[in-house]
């Protein structure tokens, strides 16, 4: 409880005093950890504008359908390669032409070289390729927010799916013990000893290419739903042991007992006992989870075993980027530029959300 | 100890086992469709197919196929069905380049790591800690695929200059100079992300450390500043790097490298992998998974070996 | 044959139905004179080559048909008779010499009986004198490979039972050889003008019968060329080595470097980087399609574009809904705007409505234009074809940029015009074997095709006979089969030597061109592919030879 240092502000150990001093002197009211975690929380504007921008994020992205097409006049997989833009009176073609001429002995000499997109327009050309466009006359612009669209619904989706089922098994786990716990972990063992870049990536090549057609279920090949199941699979283990082992420990604690004393029975304590201690870590896992995930499927997406083409999502447009790198950097640089703003908003959101429900994590040193 | 170890051998091998079990199932039942037409290759003809399926044991139930895999696998035969190469010697000859990688990667990570986390630490709070905080996040926030491209672009192919060599790998018994040289690019993407990572990892542990009550004891011994951080503190901050260094050792070493070394076309492990996915070749892909899979479970017992030796707290079960 | 994969030729069935054989002559006629005969004209040697070289199926040359293989074979392995070692171009690439063979065969009249006699004292690379009985031996062994080139000879008298039953493949009782006597006489059973190009292919190398009945890489059979490869690692390297035993041939190079070592590589940006940094001679891949004024601006003269016999074009299979109906199929070539393609490929290439290249003699441009490009008017056919808002499946090679852009805009096309594509991007490792299976059910592939020899039997024949349609390893992918056509390639096919080359035929074969891409719309054919050769800055350019389909590393030298 070192309390030397020479800023007061980085402090905000709740102890009995503080509260006090707050409250002016007034009984002491007793507060949830919840409530002093919000307060805290809401002291730390850098984590709360990092919120900011990556609900902004979200909100640009997945209301994509509703305003892009005023202002690009461009559908998202729609390319116009052919076509022309017309600005100050000019037609630039939106892919470079290109032609050679040939010479009596076979050889030939290019006159120009063709298929270089057209830059960013900034809107000299009212709307459309404000970005850009890409390699098949495509709307860069455009495609970067349904990219993102599609990025962010598997990301957030699969990371849902991954912690809901996490948690069910690690509760199952850590409660009863045993045979359950003995598959459980075994099952969390297989699944984290699978090279997991290799596992995600087979399962998306295989399941992308193919589509699902077992037991029943039909799932296309192409679907958003393979790469969120690969995703919120490959995670399990990272999110499974951490709780399982925090339950685990929870569990012979008093309360439980007293739990069961009273004749509380399995799921009523699962889910009224110890859920809600994991709580914090849930949160906390689940900001992590979901930054990964994100970073997960733009790397399946790149090597081609997640979302499928014609469809965008940033990590497709890093791929078909690379290729004119050298001429027209912009359909590589600016996906990820996006993506590195909304995981990093997510990551300092979550760095201020553990900050927050852990107080014990800020103290000096002293020098 | 000696029964531990024998128990956790045992678990590795039935691991093992799952894990090839598991990738012949993704590759072989869930894509369906007839496999011995997919992979008879340039010289398909109805009597070929036949005699392929005779000769991979197509016909045979599902877990004898898996079995007999297996088999090939651990005597050193198995081939791959796409050019009939012995994919045990590929594997091999992909080897050199995933080390160079990751041992490469490995050093900077660690040393930056351990190295900004303490910096960090040290100056909480001030603004060299907010300063590499800031930098640490935007590190783990950036695709891996990604940065190696901007590199390339940026330090290879004119972007910035062209000092640097475009992707390819130079061996190190060839040529050591070029080898480095070749390698510096490659280091430096994969090494970021954990750069980030550890150091935060590190960092938290640090400032946590100093609340126990052994470093105030320390402090109440007489110990400075200096001599308190480093032999106790850093040492008891460690611990969990440990472990959080000999699995991600271990993954990226297992082929986890992939998107790298796709990125700048290094001839490894990973890129091996990712060329048998393309073509649905699944023996190399069986190979590629059991030796990554292998080099987690091993790593995984050497790390909790360390950590038990490490701290005394600690007790093998 | 493909860029990227094996193409297998008719086996059993085929060969049963038509004895329509790929019988080919080298395009030419028609346009300006060639350049003089350069043949190792430089003879500067040197001792290493180093170049980048892209990654191929087989350095066997009884089952390899990849350019990537084909480029080094030329230097590597000879069989009786060999293409002209020239650069061709417009014209004139139609001469054959003989190679290992004295002179030129002596031919009956009917067209069905070739006479050779081997050259006295030729050696293989391993020591082993090349006997006549190696070249019976080195066909056979191809039919027991179940080589991708057995429909070649299955004009061949006696050869019924092997194509038939390849593997089990024994004797072919219509090539005769006298090993004492040094020659070798081959039976056709029906005249076959294309029959000496067809010996000029590789899968007619003659190796020693020595060499093992299957995939032989590591090292690749003996050879007698002027080279050896001494070594090959599948998607690394290879190297290859002045054979020793080798003795100079007329008219084939002896070679300017003493070694040749090969770096494998399909990162095109990457390759370009090696030959720039000086690190290497040669850059065989295609340069980066988006950097190529830049580097034409920056390198000159030590860049080279070439030509190509070959197309490339959208296959509509013809089995199935839509493009079993004509006006579906006419929809498809009016909504592809072929310099739009062109520029995808970064302007390497020329726009084509015709299916054979203009390198060709038999070749003449359909005027005016049959399919202008025109979005509404494909709409306009769509509908009345009746299968506006199907599905449609567009397959495309994934792993090739340029292959895979003009698949995706394909797509992209067909979806505006009121069908409703999904996408199948496949590995170019598996792309022609999947297509090639009838079960696969593609409806509308990319593709491309480039000679093998120069006769527009290698096009019609192997690529729109109804005779020639095939369960797997199909090269029709079309499944193009209208009686008229059919017979007519069969009767262009087998004419008598002296006939194959006459002006009739030649207005026929281009009839024939028409008839199918107006009247029938078999094929969507866009352009007519550009390949290009980097030379680094130490590498004289002047020095290179290319001879119809690649440059000859042989006759490379340094300034």
């Amino acid at each position: 409880m070192a309390t030397t240092g020479t800023t007061q502000e980085e402090f905000t150990l709740d102890t009995a005093a503080e509260l006090a001093a707050e409250a002016g002197g007034s009984p002491i009211e007793g507060k949830s950890p919840w409530v002093l975690a919000g307060r805290r929380l809401r002291r730390n504007y850098v984590a709360l504008a990092s919120l900011a921008v990556f609900l902004l994020v979200v909100i640009v992205c997945m209301c994509a359908p509703l305003y892009v097409s005023h202002v690009s006049h461009i559908g998202v997989i729609d390319g116009n390669p052919s076509g022309f833009v017309h600005e100050n009176g000019k037609k630039i073609p939106i892919l470079a032409q290109g032609g050679v001429t040939f010479n009596k002995n076979g050889s030939a000499n290019l006159t120009a070289g063709g298929g270089i997109p057209i830059g960013p327009q900034w809107g000299a050309s009212g709307g459309a390729y404000i970005f850009g466009a890409d390699e098949l006359g495509r709307d860069v612009g455009t495609r970067l927010l349904y990219g993102g669209r599609n990025t962010l619904q598997i990301g957030l989706t699969a990371a849902a799916i991954c912690t809901l089922f996490s948690i069910i098994l690690a509760l199952l786990a850590a409660y009863f013990g045993g045979a359950s716990d003995w598959i459980i972990s075994r099952f969390f063992d297989l699944i984290w000893a699978f090279p997991v870049v290799l596992l995600g990536i087979a399962l998306g090549t295989a399941l992308s290419i193919n589509g699902f057609h077992h037991w029943g279920i039909n799932i296309a090949a192409g679907s958003l739903w393979i790469p969120t199941a690969v995703i919120a699979f490959v995670f399990i283990p990272y999110l499974g042991r951490p709780l399982r082992g925090q339950v685990l420990a929870l569990r012979n604690r008093e309360f439980v007992e007293a739990a069961t004393a009273q004749g509380a029975g399995p799921l009523r304590i699962m889910f009224t006992e110890l859920l809600p201690n994991i709580a914090s870590s849930v949160l906390v896992l689940f900001t992590l989870i979901v930054a990964n995930a994100i970073l997960t499927e733009v790397g399946l997406s790149f090597l081609g075993a997640g979302v499928q083409p014609p469809h965008p999502s940033w990590g497709t447009m890093i791929a078909e980027g690379q290729d004119v790198l050298s001429s027209d950097p912009w359909l590589s640089v600016l996906p990820g530029i996006a993506i590195a703003i909304t995981v990093l908003s997510l990551n300092v959101f979550g760095d201020g959300l553990r900050d927050a429900l852990d107080p014990r994590a800020k103290v000096r040193i002293e020098h | 100890m000696v029964a531990f170890l024998i128990r956790r051998v045992f678990g590795m091998i039935i691991v093992l086992l799952a894990v090839s079990f598991l990738t012949y199932l993704i590759f072989f039942k869930i894509p369906g469709g007839d496999v011995a037409g997919r992979i008879a290759g340039k010289t398909a003809t109805p009597q070929n197919i036949a005699s392929i399926k005779a000769k991979l044991g197509l016909n045979h139930n599902f877990v004898v196929q898996w079995y007999d895999m297996v088999k090939q696998l651990v005597t050193g035969n198995l081939v791959s069905y796409y050019d009939g190469t012995n994919v045990v010697s590929q594997i091999k000859q992909g080897i050199p380049a995933t080390f160079s990688l990751c041992i490469g990667a490995a050093v900077i990570w660690l040393f930056f790591g351990i190295l900004v986390g303490t910096i960090s630490a040290v100056y909480a709070g001030r603004f060299s800690d907010r300063a590499i905080t800031a930098l640490a996040l935007i590190g783990i926030s950036l695709p891996v695929a990604w940065l190696g491209l901007i590199l390339r672009y940026v330090f290879a192919e004119g972007g910035l200059t062209t000092i640097f060599p475009d992707g390819g790998y130079v061996p190190l018994t060839s040529d050591p100079a070029q080898w480095f040289w070749h390698m510096l690019l490659p280091w430096f993407t994969l090494a970021v992300l954990f750069i980030g990572c550890y150091g935060r990892v590190l960092r938290s542990n640090i400032l946590g450390t100093i609340n126990e009550d052994f470093v105030r004891t320390a402090r109440a011994k007489g110990l400075s500043s200096r001599q308190i951080l480093v032999k106790h503190v850093l040492r008891a901050s460690l611990i969990p790097i440990v472990t959080l260094f000999g699995l991600d050792f271990a993954a990226v070493l297992g082929g986890g490298a992939i998107i790298t070394e796709t990125v700048f076309v290094l001839h490894g492990v990973g890129y091996y992998a990712y060329q048998a996915i393309q073509k649905q070749d699944l023996p190399p892909l069986m190979g590629v998974t059991l030796y990554g899979a292998a080099f987690i479970v091993v790593f995984s017992t050497l790390v909790d070996v360390a950590y038990a030796y490490l701290d005394p707290r600690i007790r093998l079960t | 044959m493909r860029t990227k994969r094996v193409r297998s030729v008719a086996v059993a069935a085929v060969v049963a139905a038509g004895l329509a054989l790929v019988v080919s002559a080298c395009g030419g006629g028609g346009g300006g004179s060639s350049n003089p005969t350069t043949t190792s004209a430089q003879g500067k040697t040197f001792s290493t080559l180093k170049v980048v070289w892209g990654t191929t199926d087989y350095m066997d040359p009884g089952l390899s048909y990849r350019l990537e293989s084909w480029q080094i074979f030329q230097d590597v392995y000879l069989g009786l008779l060999a293409k002209q070692y020239q650069t061709c171009g417009v014209g004139d690439c139609t001469k054959i010499i003989p190679a290992l063979a004295q002179s030129l065969p002596v031919v009956n009249k009917a067209g069905t009986d070739f006479k050779f006699t081997l050259r006295k004292g030729l050696k293989f690379s391993n020591g082993e004198s090349v006997k006549a009985s190696d070249f019976k031996n080195s066909i056979i062994r191809d039919f027991k490979l179940n080589s991708p080139g057995i429909g070649f000879y299955s004009n061949i008298a006696g050869s019924a039972a092997c194509e038939a039953n390849p593997p089990k493949c024994s004797d072919i009782s219509g090539i005769i050889v006298d090993d004492k006597a040094g020659t070798v006489e081959i039976k056709l059973m029906a005249p076959q003008s294309d029959f000496e190009y067809i010996l000029t292919t590789f899968f007619s190398a003659i190796i020693p019968s020595s060499t093992p009945d299957k995939d032989t890489e590591n090292p690749p059979p003996a050879a007698a060329g002027p080279y050896y490869i001494s070594s090959y690692k599948p998607s690394r390297s290879w190297v290859a080595q002045r054979n020793p035993h080798y003795k100079p041939i007329p008219g084939i190079p002896t070679g300017n470097p003493d070694k040749i070592v090969a770096i494998l590589t399909d990162d095109l940006a990457q390759a370009a980087q090696y030959v720039e940094s000086g690190a290497y001679n040669y850059d065989e891949k295609l340069l980066p399609t988006d950097r190529l004024k830049e580097l034409q601006s920056k390198y000159g003269s030590q860049i080279k574009l070439w030509r190509t016999p070959s197309t490339y074009y959208f296959a509509m299979n013809q089995r199935l809904a839509p493009f079993n109906n004509l006006k579906a199929r006419q929809a498809v070539n009016y909504a592809i705007n072929r310099q739009t393609l062109v520029n995808l490929r970064g302007g390497l290439g020329v726009p084509t409505w015709n299916f054979l290249p203009p390198t060709y003699p038999q070749y003449k441009k359909i005027t005016p234009t049959p399919y202008p490009y025109n979005l509404s008017k494909a709409k306009e056919l769509v509908k009345a074809s009746g299968t506006a808002g199907m599905t449609v499946g567009v397959y495309t090679i994934s792993d090739d940029t340029v292959d895979k852009a003009q698949g995706e805009y394909l797509a992209q096309q067909l979806s505006k015009i009121g069908w409703k594509p999904k996408l199948h991007e496949l590995a170019g490792a598996n792309y022609f074997t999947i297509i090639g299976n009838q079960s696969t059910k593609a409806q509308i592939m990319w593709t491309n095709w480039f000679e093998d020899y120069p006769y527009p039997t290698d096009w019609f024949d192997v690529l729109q006979n109804g005779a020639n349609i095939h369960q797997i390893h199909n090269n029709n992918n079309s499944n193009v089969n209208f009686k008229d056509t059919n017979s007519e390639i069969d009767r262009l096919g087998h004419l008598p030597p002296e006939q194959a080359f006459s002006s009739s035929t030649t207005a026929d074969w281009a009839a024939l061109d028409k008839q199918l891409m107006v009247k029938y719309a078999s094929e969507a054919p866009f352009l007519n592919g550009v390949l290009t050769s980097f030379f680094s800055a130490k590498t004289d350019p002047n020095c290179d030879v290319f001879d119809d389909l690649f440059d000859d590393p042989a006759e490379m030298c340094l300034k």
